[in-house]
């Protein structure tokens, strides 16, 4: 049975793009299936934290002919500078990551240059530049209930879910560190975000060490360390704003690659004629899970408050359909994918998408070394095409932003600019603030529009060549569209300058492809998530059951943290 | 100071938009200065000082003065010839280089000479000839070559850019950022007094 992949025009929509889960094929899922199967080894070569919890420390991963060493500055900030904005000049701690071993020397110029994170200058040495703050809500709770000897509330650790929060994760050639050309060719490490998954993974081993740190620091011999259940329960947060949105829009190529490899997975599940109990049991026990999980995520944004009462009951309903032997028939997955499209949100919908790849990674996992694309090698305009043939993928791929009339006021009410403080990007009101003259190219569809206006004018019988010289202004949109031949689920389906605009999906959109969890917007453009809860650390990755942590078990199943001798992670 | 080609991309992108480009041609310069210092071969540079010759759109074309590289490199890219082309006068020559490197990487080879020097590109990288890079030629020969014998290959690392090139470059790039006022480092971003918790 062949099944086809999901449309573009269906897939691309932002409405269903801000409903996106994680899958097996999320870099987070992927970065720690490598890990384990190429056997890399982790120590924790330098730990030179004071009583006050300030200094610095090294954690090493090692495997695959590869080394990397995540440096990590501790420091004490007031309350009052600490933000998650990009703006922010003080964190509570900053990393990053060296390609290899951390010698004296470089640890010295790193400790001149990552506290000061954009003001700061790292060298091709290192591959991620990054920061986090602590949680407020927690940090001081869990030390304090360490020190004095005894485990915080797992509920309300679960309430918040980590300790501190990364606010950037600077890779691919920001701020002097390596161009992402550097890991071509490499074992694992050759993949979209998965050097800024490692970082952020051994980020939340380091941030879980100095709690208990501190705690040791107040108690003495009184305090202990966390419960081996708390402490896989915690993950490290994300806080992001708009920064990630642009990129999505820059990287038609990646983009397309992203969606297409879980597209490709979904229809390959779809496609299979009968399900086996290995295969019902998978997404039984995925699904109960799931709802757990559910249980445990808060948000107090009306906007995901709705979508997470509707995903909660939704849940209920793909439970019951399984039960009632949904599962039995005939190319199941199909079935139920037809059953979910009516009688679901379009959360649960994304939610079913995510249950149902679970339960085959042997026919999916591999899609996750597609994921890649190059972007330079789709780059020059075919100048040869005929204008025709233009205006036919225009009329085609692009029909979602023909119809709009962006003379509107409401068609047109946003504008992306790039602030002068510190390069934030932000999104202005075209009628009531200054800037839109500055305005960043993210107006797809609007300029979709233009173009097929200008190319109603056109000869038939000129070569797109020949109309851009004419109509240079064009060069940007003829270049998407062209695109959009190869790379169809490169270009989100929506008017990005809306007033009916959410970033938020956008950034959801990316961070499921991350792996993240617990998705609580703060406002329409700003979200934190969890990055890594429930994950195995550097001293028990083998130990763990492979893959098995981003739907946290009903019984809690932690591995025993071992002895770990001096040195060691 | 060394920048990497991220930086320079990024930057050569918002300069050439600060310098009057269409976006599009702006992607095509932030590309193109990539490419050439990738290749060792000084992108910067040959931007900066084609964008000091322009106040306004590096793209005017001006029957008095040689054509702009950048206008003429995005013009050869889309209809790269058959077997040979000749131009000029067009000023930042090197930008021609760009198509013809683009177009190496998937086999074949390009020869792009001046008065006083060539580039020879292929799959494997650029072998120059000659050591200078003019602001402007009287005349450019683009024609299909064999790949050359032997060849300098892209390097992702870090390199040393002119600074004043680089700094010139910024602050084209800076015509393109909003400044900022107090109503937008509360709403522009998003999360308002709720950023940390």
């Amino acid at each position: 049975m062949t099944v086809r992949l999901r449309p573009p025009a269906e897939v691309m929509r932002l409405a269903r793009m801000g409903a996106a889960h994680q899958t097996r094929l999320s870099f987070m899922r992927v970065l720690l299936r490598g890990l384990r199967r190429g056997g890399w080894t982790f120590s924790r070569p330098l730990w030179e934290i004071d009583a006050n919890g300030i200094g610095r420390a090294v954690y090493r991963a090692q495997g695959q002919g590869q080394c990397y060493s995540l440096v990590a500055f501790a420091h004490d900030i007031p309350d009052a500078l600490r933000t998650d904005r990009v703006i922010a000049e003080a964190w509570d701690a900053t990393f990053a990551l060296v390609d290899g071993d951390a010698s004296p020397a470089d640890l010295d110029r790193l400790a001149a240059n990552v506290p000061r994170q954009e003001a700061g200058r790292v060298s091709d040495r290192e591959l991620v530049l990054s920061r986090a703050n602590r949680s407020t809500r927690l940090w001081e709770y869990v030390v304090e209930c360490l020190a004095q000897g005894h485990q915080p509330d797992p509920d309300r650790v679960a309430e918040v879910g980590y300790l501190m929060r990364t606010t950037a994760v600077y890779g691919s050639g920001k701020f002097g560190a390596a161009d992402y050309s550097a890991l071509a060719g490499r074992p694992l490490l050759d993949g979209p975000f998965r050097v800024e998954m490692l970082a952020v993974w051994l980020i939340r081993a380091f941030v879980l060490d100095l709690v208990e740190h501190a705690a040791a620091a107040r108690g003495g011999d009184r305090a202990v360390t966390l419960d081996p259940e708390i402490r896989r329960s915690l993950g490290i947060g994300n806080s992001t704003g708009l920064g990630m949105a642009p990129f999505l829009v820059s990287h038609p190529g990646l983009l397309n690659a992203w969606v297409v490899a879980r597209e490709t997975a979904f229809a390959r599940v779809r496609a299979v004629p009968e399900a086996d109990s290995g295969a019902v049991d998978a997404f039984s026990k995925a699904l109960a899970r799931t709802r757990r999980l559910l249980t445990g995520w808060q948000s107090d944004h009306p906007l995901q408050i709705a979508k997470l009462a509707e995903i909660r009951a939704d849940a209920e309903r793909l439970e019951e359909q399984i039960s009632g032997g949904a599962l039995a028939r005939p190319a199941p997955w199909q079935a139920l994918w037809e059953w979910a499209t009516s009688a679901l949100s379009v959360e649960g919908q994304e939610l079913a998408v995510s249950l149902m790849i679970e339960p085959y990674g042997d026919l999916v996992d591999g899609l996750a070394d597609t994921m890649a694309a190059d972007e330079i090698a789709r780059f020059r305009i075919d100048g040869a095409m005929p204008v025709s043939e233009l205006r036919r993928i225009l009329q085609e791929n692009y029909a979602w932003a023909l119809g709009t009339d962006y003379a509107a006021p409401e068609a047109r009410a946003r504008f992306w600019y790039v602030s002068t403080a510190k390069l934030e990007p932000r999104l202005g009101e075209r009628l009531t603030e200054d800037g839109a003259d500055r305005e960043q190219p993210l107006d797809i569809g609007r300029a979709a529009a233009a173009l097929a206006r200008d190319l109603a004018g056109a000869s038939e019988d000129d070569t797109v060549a020949g109309f851009l010289r004419a109509n240079p202004r064009h060069r940007q949109v003829v270049r998407r569209v062209q695109q959009s031949r190869t790379a169809p689920y490169g270009e989100i389906r929506d008017n990005l300058i809306s007033a009916e605009l959410l970033p938020v999906d956008m950034l959801r959109f990316k961070l499921a492809f991350f792996g993240a969890t617990r998705f609580d917007p703060r406002s329409d453009r700003w979200v934190r998530i969890t990055m890594f809860q429930n994950a195995p650390f550097p001293y028990d990755i083998h130990d763990m059951p492979e893959d098995d942590w981003v739907l946290p078990c009903p019984a809690p199943c932690p591995a025993p943290r071992p002895a770990t001798p001096p040195g060691d992670a | 100071m060394r920048r990497t080609l991220s930086e320079i991309r990024a930057v050569c992108i918002r300069a050439a938009r600060g310098a009057g480009c269409p976006w599009g041609l702006a992607e095509e310069a932030g590309i193109a200065a990539r490419v050439l210092e990738a290749h060792g071969l000084p992108g910067v540079a040959a931007l900066s000082r084609l964008f000091e010759r322009r106040s306004g759109c590096a793209c005017h074309r001006d029957p008095e003065t040689p054509s702009c590289g950048l206008w003429e490199m995005a013009a050869l890219s889309d209809d790269l010839p058959d077997t040979g082309r000749r131009l000029g006068p067009v000023s930042a020559p090197l930008l021609l280089v760009v198509p013809c490197l683009l177009d190496a990487r998937s086999g074949g080879g390009w020869r792009i000479d001046w008065e006083d020097g060539a580039i020879v590109c292929g799959p494997g990288g650029v072998a120059r000839e000659g050591g200078l890079f003019p602001d402007k030629v009287a005349s450019v020969s683009v024609t299909r070559a064999a790949p050359p014998a032997e060849s300098v290959p892209p390097d992702w690392r870090s390199r040393d850019v002119p600074d004043a090139a680089w700094c010139h470059l910024e602050a084209l790039a800076a015509r393109t950022y909003v400044p900022e006022t107090a109503a937008s480092r509360i709403s522009g971003a998003g999360p308002g007094t709720a950023d940390t918790d």
